[in-house]
């Protein structure tokens, strides 16, 4: 081997790689953000509403996100058919709305019919997490790490295709009450009204959930497992019952947020649980693994981040930037992954993470 | 004494009811499931036997004999029980198998009732009355639940008598029932190559069904070529072992001649639209190659994989088409193919870099957004000048060689088939060198592998460039193959396609990767019929693989061998995961004790 060689193999390839990266970033979003501003195609006020999109999709995100980071928090699985839990229920809430919808009750009484559609997509989300856990990854407790990933990859693609299978191939239009309809003002920003439901309904399943962890036994029986499974089951844990918890929490979750993206967006498909699903875990990633004030945070600025970025970051010369939101989205999981795998909250320790 | 004995027995019969309770319940579920799904009206429409019986009544068959033979399995713990001659106990095995399909019947039958009374066509699609007419035999509901509760019964008690059977027949009776399964689902395909064998076919099928004569002569000679089989290969194998050191190379230096001789003219026997899907498969094999360095040999987890398929296929087109959305280079196919697996590799190096130091399931995460990342900007606006956006890349011009152009399937199959053999040579020759040892260390520990002097940077990103390399190979190919090219072939179900065939192979194993891709690319293009069952299948697939043999149908040699030496290991993962589940720690105490 000769000396040049050698030199070579000692330089620190990685960490030179990621300056660069990092210098080239900087540079990117400095000269996007600027040239976006100057050319000053949008007003402040379409600035406004894309950060109220935002948070109305991030707050989704967070609400999803929470199903991979309680998961994950206790696993070390990232149950990669989490997104079709959420669709599992979404989908099937939705011929319970067409019946209401067709009987009129959903317009007389929109809000005891959204309590039904959220209490019917939460069971079958709940079910459909628990029968995951019950016959895709129990049995893989203690396996390498990759055999339940795999396995969760394969779950994603047979529940979405078995949804597919029962209810059909084609989008169907999500029946929406008509007093949720049309936009309404607040604090001078005009917001859609399905929008508010929204940000008030996952708000309030955040904050249920932050106490279901902090303040119940239960709640705290998983934090528990999650510390250390063996010692927490050598305190008299059942292990078990706390996993198949853990997941119905996740489903149940997962399938709130199911009906309330039904409705902003207005369709359902088998589909529609892949990228929120993908999106929710880099939220998830972004706030912190494991994390639930983490997952909230980076659901939100996960959320405001994809629907800004197309108009700020990306210069406006670029045609159709909006085709590029997926993109986005992708890169930042990417980038937290390399350069700060804990997340925001969660320490920078790349081994662990 | 007789008392206790008495009292074992009544214990045994209670866990044989409690086991075959349980296999028919899971029964009952797969075959609702297969229902409520579609599947059986959508192969009803075909005949296994013509006129007798359709393909969607004997996948329910299936289900009730497959859950009967697993219930009446003799548990080695029951048997080892109350009495100690070890056999099974002949009453009780076929009650078990008759209880378990009686009940697999039975929800069945609840389902059918169910839905001939209340209406479920607008939520569930597939449940229409013609299914239910199949399920009901023909009859009306009431009769045919009760027929269904007697088949499944007769069915069970049918598949659990099999573990009477003597071993060597087992074997080939299901071997038989197997192949009349697949004579009757490639039965166009299986025509025509019998026909241009000009073996007549009339008497064994009608139509694209098999004929009663057709079920007899096939399940005898596959049965009897099964028997047969099974008992001289040993007595074959021991005697090419006992040849001298050079005639037992002579024998393999044939056997080689003869695999060569038969890819050589395989084409020509297939016919174009045969040779259409070898190619297609040969692509797959490409990249599952591909992948299985990087995930088998590696153990980095790669979701992205379909980027390199991208990059080789779009690098290939840029380069060579004349209406390159870019501007025609009009490059020389055989200019062009180097230089894009250098480019490939290089794309690998630039992908693995930054992912260096990730954990497993996080690499997997990012290599997926890479992939993503690259299939959003191939097919948007911003990247249109350079890749077609939407509208693809058309006319890539046929490669040629020395006036020979590579034009159709079956010429196209040489170039991807000599890809495939110099592919799967170097990447044996890799496993077993210095390179692969050091791949296979990282796999099993990182840290250990660094501190025995291993440089992790260095082999990981060898092993992404090599991936690379070999991933764009297939892209390359597939973009000559095909002609064109659009942004929407190169989804993330690429990857878990890929992926899916590796790990049914087996990870690391060359061999499984090529009965991978026979399988779960080959499979789907015969049956496109049932295409939209396709990736169910695949999920399916994957999750079942992972559950049941992790290592994969074809485990290479050396994986076998560590796994036979993680055995003890496994045992103890056993009992932790005993302990875990609350459950009294049983497996191995008792043996111990006697």
């Amino acid at each position: 081997m000769g000396g040049l060689q050698r030199a070579m193999l000692r330089l620190p390839i990685r960490q030179i790689f990621l300056v660069v990266l990092a210098i080239l970033l900087a540079v990117g979003l400095f000269l996007g953000i600027r040239s976006n501003l100057r050319a000053g195609i949008l007003s402040g006020a379409d600035y406004r509403s894309f950060v109220v999109d935002g948070i109305a999709r991030g707050a989704l995100y967070a609400v999803i996100a929470v199903g991979y980071t309680l998961v994950y928090g206790i696993l070390f699985l990232i149950n990669f058919a989490h997104g079709e839990v959420f669709m599992a229920g979404a989908f099937t809430s939705f011929f319970v709305a067409r019946t209401l919808s067709q009987i009129g009750f959903l317009n007389d009484h929109p809000f005891i019919s959204i309590v039904i559609l959220l209490l019917v997509s939460m069971a079958v989300s709940t079910i459909t997490a628990i029968l995951l856990e019950r016959i895709a990854y129990r049995r893989l407790r203690g396996a390498p790490r990759l055999i339940p990933l795999i396995t969760a990859i394969g779950a994603s693609l047979f529940l979405q295709n078995t949804f597919r299978a029962l209810y059909g191939a084609n989008t169907r239009g999500y029946p929406v009450p008509e007093s949720m309809q049309g936009r309404m003002d607040i604090f001078g920003i005009p917001v859609l009204r399905t929008q508010t439901l929204v940000i008030v309904g996952a708000a309030l399943l955040m904050v249920a959930l932050y106490f279901f962890i902090e303040r119940t036994k239960t709640g705290r029986s998983m934090r528990a497992v999650g510390e250390d499974r063996e010692i927490a089951s050598l305190m008299g844990i059942n292990v078990d019952r706390v996993i198949v918890q853990t997941f119905a929490i996740g489903g149940m979750l997962a399938g709130a947020a199911g009906v309330l993206w039904a409705m902003v967006f207005g369709q359902v498909d088998f589909f529609m649980g892949f990228f929120p699903g993908i999106k929710a875990f880099t939220a998830a990633v972004l706030g912190g693994i494991g994390n639930i004030v983490g997952a909230g945070l980076g659901g939100l600025l996960l959320g405001v981040l994809e629907s800004l970025a197309p108009y700020l970051f990306i210069s406006p010369s670029v045609p159709s930037p909006n085709q590029l939101t997926d993109a986005i989205a992708f890169t930042i999981l990417v980038l937290i992954l390399i350069f700060r795998p804990g997340g925001i909250l969660g320490s920078s320790d790349e081994e662990k993470a | 004494m007789a008392g206790a004995l008495r009292l074992q027995g009544q214990r045994f019969a209670d866990a044989v009811t409690r086991r075959a309770m349980q296999w028919g319940s899971i029964g009952g579920a797969t075959a609702v499931y297969l229902a409520l799904v579609g599947l059986i009206q959508r192969f009803q429409t075909r005949d296994v036997i013509s006129g007798v019986i359709g393909l969607g009544s004997t996948l329910l068959l299936i289900v009730a004999v497959s859950f009967g033979y697993t219930a009446g399995k003799p548990d080695p713990e029951a048997s080892a029980g109350p009495d100690s001659s070890g056999g099974p106990q002949a009453g009780g095995v076929v009650t078990a198998g008759a209880v378990a399909g009686a009940i697999t019947g039975a929800i069945t039958a609840i389902f059918l009732l169910f839905a001939s009374v209340v209406r479920l066509q607008s939520v569930f699609i597939s449940v229409s009355d013609a299914l239910l007419d199949t399920l009901a035999f023909g009859r009306p509901p009431l009769l045919g639940a009760v027929l269904l509760v007697l088949t499944g019964a007769l069915l069970g008690a049918f598949g659990a008598s099999a573990h009477l059977l003597p071993r060597r027949f087992r074997g080939p009776l299901f071997g038989g029932l197997a192949a009349v399964l697949v004579f009757a689902l490639f039965s166009s395909l299986l025509r025509q190559i019998l026909f241009s064998l000009y073996i007549p076919t009339d008497l064994i099928y009608s139509g694209d069904a098999l004929t009663i004569a057709g079920l007899v002569i096939v399940f005898a000679l596959t049965a009897a070529g099964a028997y047969l089989w099974k008992e001289k290969r040993q007595v074959a194998g021991r005697r090419i072992e006992a040849l001298p050191d050079q005639r037992r190379r002579l024998v393999r230096l044939v056997a080689l001649f003869l695999v060569v001789a038969l890819l050589l003219y395989l084409p020509q026997i297939l016919g174009i639209f045969l040779s259409e899907i070898v190619g297609t498969i040969g692509l797959f094999v490409l990249m599952g190659i591909g992948l299985n360095i990087v995930v088998g040999y590696a153990g980095l987890l790669d979701l992205g994989y379909v980027a390199f398929f991208a990059i080789g296929a779009y690098s290939t087109a840029i380069l060579t088409s004349p209406s390159a959305p870019a501007g025609a280079i009009g490059m020389n196919f055989w200019v062009a193919l180097p230089l894009v697996v250098l480019f490939a590799a290089f794309c690998g190096v630039l992908i693995g870099a930054p992912v260096l130091r990730l954990r497993g399931d996080y690499l997997a995460i990012v290599t997926l957004g890479f992939g993503e990342i690259i299939r959003i900007l191939v097919i948007s606006n911003a990247f249109a000048w350079l890749t077609g956006g939407a509208q693809g890349i058309l006319s890539i011009p046929d490669p040629t060689l020395g006036g020979f152009v590579f034009d159709d399937s079956q010429t196209i199959y040489y170039p991807i088939v000599i890809a495939c053999l110099v592919v799967a040579f170097v990447s044996a020759r890799l496993e077993n060198s210095r390179v692969g040892r050091a791949w296979n260390a990282m796999r099993e520990d990182e840290s250990v592998a660094e501190a025995m002097g291993i440089s992790i940077i260095r082999y990981k990103l060898l092993a992404f460039a090599m991936g690379a390399a070999v991933g764009s190979l297939g892209g390359i190919f597939f973009a000559v193959k095909i002609g064109s090219i659009f942004a929407n072939s190169f989804s993330l179900l690429i990857s878990i396609q890929i992926l899916a065939l590796v790990v049914l192979g087996g990870m690391g194993s060359i061999r499984g990767v090529v009965v991978g891709a026979a399988v779960l690319v080959g499979l789907p293009e015969l049956l496109r019929e049932f295409a939209e069952y396709r990736l169910l299948f695949y999920g399916a697939t994957l999750v079942a693989i992972m559950l049941l043999k992790p290592q994969g149908l074809l485990p290479s040699e050396r994986r076998k061998r560590e796994l036979a030496s993680e055995q003890e290991e496994g045992d103890q993962y056993e009992e932790r995961a005993g302990q875990e589940s609350g459950a009294p720690v049983l497996a191995g105490g008792p043996k111990e004790a006697g």
